[in-house]
């Protein structure tokens, strides 16, 4: 999709406006969240776990052209094919040309971000080719025509009245007629719908959660079941799957799957967790035919060669944006490109290009949150501060906030100057706000007014004024 | 590969090279470095959590968890019988196709045998093995056990052998690896086919079976 992420500012405050949006991501604060702490709180290991994974991703990066080398060997073992995509582009091109050389006309798609990165589906539409998404909440946003708005739950941001709105009209044509609005019946709606459309899908692709080096399998983790039915049914099988996802053996993918499902879902194993490779195997009564597999690069070497290398442990759990509050009050659509939340910051620039999404690094409180909850351990807070000096050093910020921070800076070089002028200002506050003991009101504090009041200052003291205090009250005393 | 994409490949590789200080990366896996393949052969397990040692109760209480129901069964001349009971206290009444390692049974006449046609409503398949650590069973494909049985039937029944317990998913993957061929897919599933991708709340029978019942068998299955 083109990248709208300079936009966020606008799309972040119209967000904020969105009362369906509030309704819908109250929910992820009900679901995610709560659950993830009830099922890593029977797992007294998991601190244990969770270091062992990130030192295990650590090792795969430093040896990551070996162990891709060691998978892709493993798939053609299989009988699999193994393709290479530097860009998201070539990713798009080698689709498109097994799809046509497969002479198909419908692909059934499961979930895949690294798809959602290069547009697939448009490429596809392009070539006259049907794209159909599988995953319910991919369905969903493909019926409304949006990005997905958040990594595991795409549809997050739309209720339940939005989906039967959707599904009214769009399912008219199956000779479904009646808007149905129990969340029951849109689901087995839907399931009626896509049923039909996995019998006739010629492709089915997906992306796939880990490569095992060691077997040429991939991991697939649905709830559903329709990364299954897309990876089963159809005769050609395509997975599109960024080069970090590699590992060395079976045990190593097992260890990361005890965090990626308590991390997304709070649940201890997800659904439908799925290891394949290659084609059909010799009398074998189904699967498919021809097993194609896409190794994409898209930046993730720039991010390996620069300072974003922690970012590549990453495994798509979701957790961070669970947690953010800023990703929690705008939604993840604010953000303008595939990825949201805190991963979505840190990302989105190393993929697009920081000068694309040179706000994202600040939309964020820095309140760590993120960070506390990731599985692999990755310090988002830490990588968005080096997109923050960046822009900084590109001088890709505000006007503004160029002018208020160099003015800032020459005041707060100057300790003298900078607490007298503190001290001045604070006794001023606290002497016009004695009264009502806030302000509903206050020049150049619009930004914070509007919303909320500013507390007065209480006794016109400042913290050097109460440190001197205090340290001269020691001095007495001793 | 095509040489456009033999092109991409020795781009991203030697990206990777550069990116990680390397003069030149391997061209192919007869040069992985030996720290890499012994690490490959290794077969290191991580840390595991502690699941006790009753592995069977502890694999019935994670399946009832996710909604899977379990009885136990006597013998394998009790599965048929035990199939039927199940259908009709659930009102499921329609085709059924079960794996063909399970056609040696005595199956109702019209009951279908080999891969899921999309129209059986109910399918018998027996595992490779099931998880005490996640209540999952563990099904391998083959040509007596294709894998769209796992996925297309609104019921699935799953004949299981106590003998097939593992404790932990590593040891389920480890039975997989001493198979060969390697399948060409092997399934953990771990409850019915669920979504939350409506307002954050669970329904039950997004695309696979909207029921999984389990009969336990003493001892080890039939080789």
């Amino acid at each position: 999709m083109k990248p709208e992420s300079l936009a966020f500012s606008a799309n972040a405050s119209r967000a904020l406006l969105d009362e369906d949006l509030k309704a819908a991501l109250s929910h992820v604060k009900t679901g995610f969240v709560g659950k993830r702490l009830e099922a890593i709180s029977v797992v007294p290991e998991w601190q244990q776990i969770r270091e062992e994974a990130a030192a295990l991703k650590n090792h795969v990066l430093d040896n990551l052209d070996h162990y891709l080398v060691a998978y892709e060997a493993s798939v053609q073992r299989n009988g699999g094919h193994v393709h290479w995509a530097s860009d998201g582009d070539e990713l798009a091109r080698v689709v498109v040309d097994i799809c046509t050389q497969a002479g198909a006309r419908t692909v059934a798609k499961g979930k895949t971000m690294v798809g959602e990165e290069a547009d697939v589906n448009g490429a596809l539409e392009a070539a006259g080719i049907e794209p159909i998404e599988t995953d319910l909440g991919e369905y969903i946003i493909q019926l409304a025509k949006e990005p997905p708005s958040h990594i595991i739950a795409p549809a997050v941001h739309k209720t339940k009245e939005q989906v039967a709105d959707l599904f009214h009209e769009h399912h008219q044509q199956y000779g479904l007629t009646e808007r149905l609005i129990d969340r029951g019946a849109l689901v087995n709606e839907a399931r009626t719908v896509l049923r039909e459309k996995f019998r006739v899908a010629d492709v089915g692709i997906t992306g796939a959660n880990f490569l095992i080096a060691e077997t040429g399998q991939h991991v697939l983790v649905t709830n559903e079941g329709n990364g299954d039915l897309t990876s089963n049914l159809p005769r050609v099988q395509i997975v599109v799957v960024g080069i970090e996802k590699v590992v060395p053996t079976l045990e190593d993918a097992s260890s990361l799957l005890r965090l990626l499902a308590r991390s997304a879902t709070g649940q201890h194993f997800s659904n439908y967790t799925s290891l394949m490779s290659g084609p059909k195997r010799e009398g074998d009564l189904d699967g498919p035919d021809a097993f194609h597999v896409v190794l994409v690069d898209n930046k993730r070497t720039e991010m390996l060669a620069g300072d974003l290398k922690e970012m590549l442990r990453c495994i798509r759990c979701g957790a961070c944006m669970n947690h953010c509050p800023v990703y929690g009050s705008v939604g993840g659509h604010a953000y303008g490109w595939v990825y949201p939340g805190p991963m979505g910051s840190v990302v989105t620039p190393a993929i697009i290009g920081v000068e694309k999404a040179k706000d994202l690094p600040h939309a964020c409180t820095l309140n760590g949150r993120c960070a506390e909850v990731c599985p692999m351990s990755i310090p988002l807070p830490k990588l968005l501060r080096r997109h923050r000096q960046t822009t900084f050093e590109r001088g890709l910020q505000s006007a503004n906030a160029r002018y208020g921070l160099g003015l800032w800076a020459w005041a707060a070089s100057r300790p003298k100057l900078y607490r007298g002028l503190t001290r001045m200002s604070v006794s001023l506050l606290s002497r016009l706000g004695r009264r009502r003991g806030h302000f509903r009101r206050l020049p150049f504090a619009g930004g914070w007014t509007q919303a909320r009041d500013l507390p007065a200052p209480q006794g016109g003291s400042t913290f050097m004024s109460l440190y001197a205090q205090q340290r001269s009250a020691e001095e007495a005393g001793q | 590969m095509t040489s456009g994409e033999l092109a991409a490949r020795e781009r991203v590789l030697g990206r990777i090279s550069a990116a990680l200080g390397r003069e030149r990366s391997i061209a192919s896996v007869d040069q992985l470095p030996a720290d890499v393949s012994d690490r490959i052969s290794r077969h290191q397990r991580h840390t595991l959590p502690t699941i006790g040692d009753d592995l069977v109760g502890r694999l019935i209480t994670q399946m009832e968890a996710v909604l899977m129901s379990v009885v136990r069964l006597q013998s394998r001349s009790d599965v048929v019988e035990a199939v039927r009971f199940y259908c009709a206290s659930e009102g499921i009444d329609g085709p059924m196709t079960v794996s063909p390692a399970l056609a040696d049974l005595d199956w109702p006449a019209e009951t279908g045998v080999g891969a899921a046609s999309g129209v059986e409503l109910t399918s018998v398949t027996p595992c490779l093995a099931a998880v005490a650590e996640t209540g999952s069973v563990a099904l391998a494909s083959h040509a007596a056990t294709p894998a769209t049985l796992n996925f297309l039937p609104d019921n699935h029944i799953i004949v299981l052998y106590e003998n097939q317990v593992v404790a932990h998913v590593d040891d389920a993957l480890a039975k997989m690896r001493d198979l060969d061929p390697l399948p060409r897919a092997l399934n953990f599933v771990t409850g019915p086919s669920r979504t939350g991708d409506i307002e954050q709340t669970i329904e039950i029978g997004a695309h696979g079976p909207r029921r999984m019942h389990v009969l336990l068998l003493p001892g080890d299955p039939p080789v």
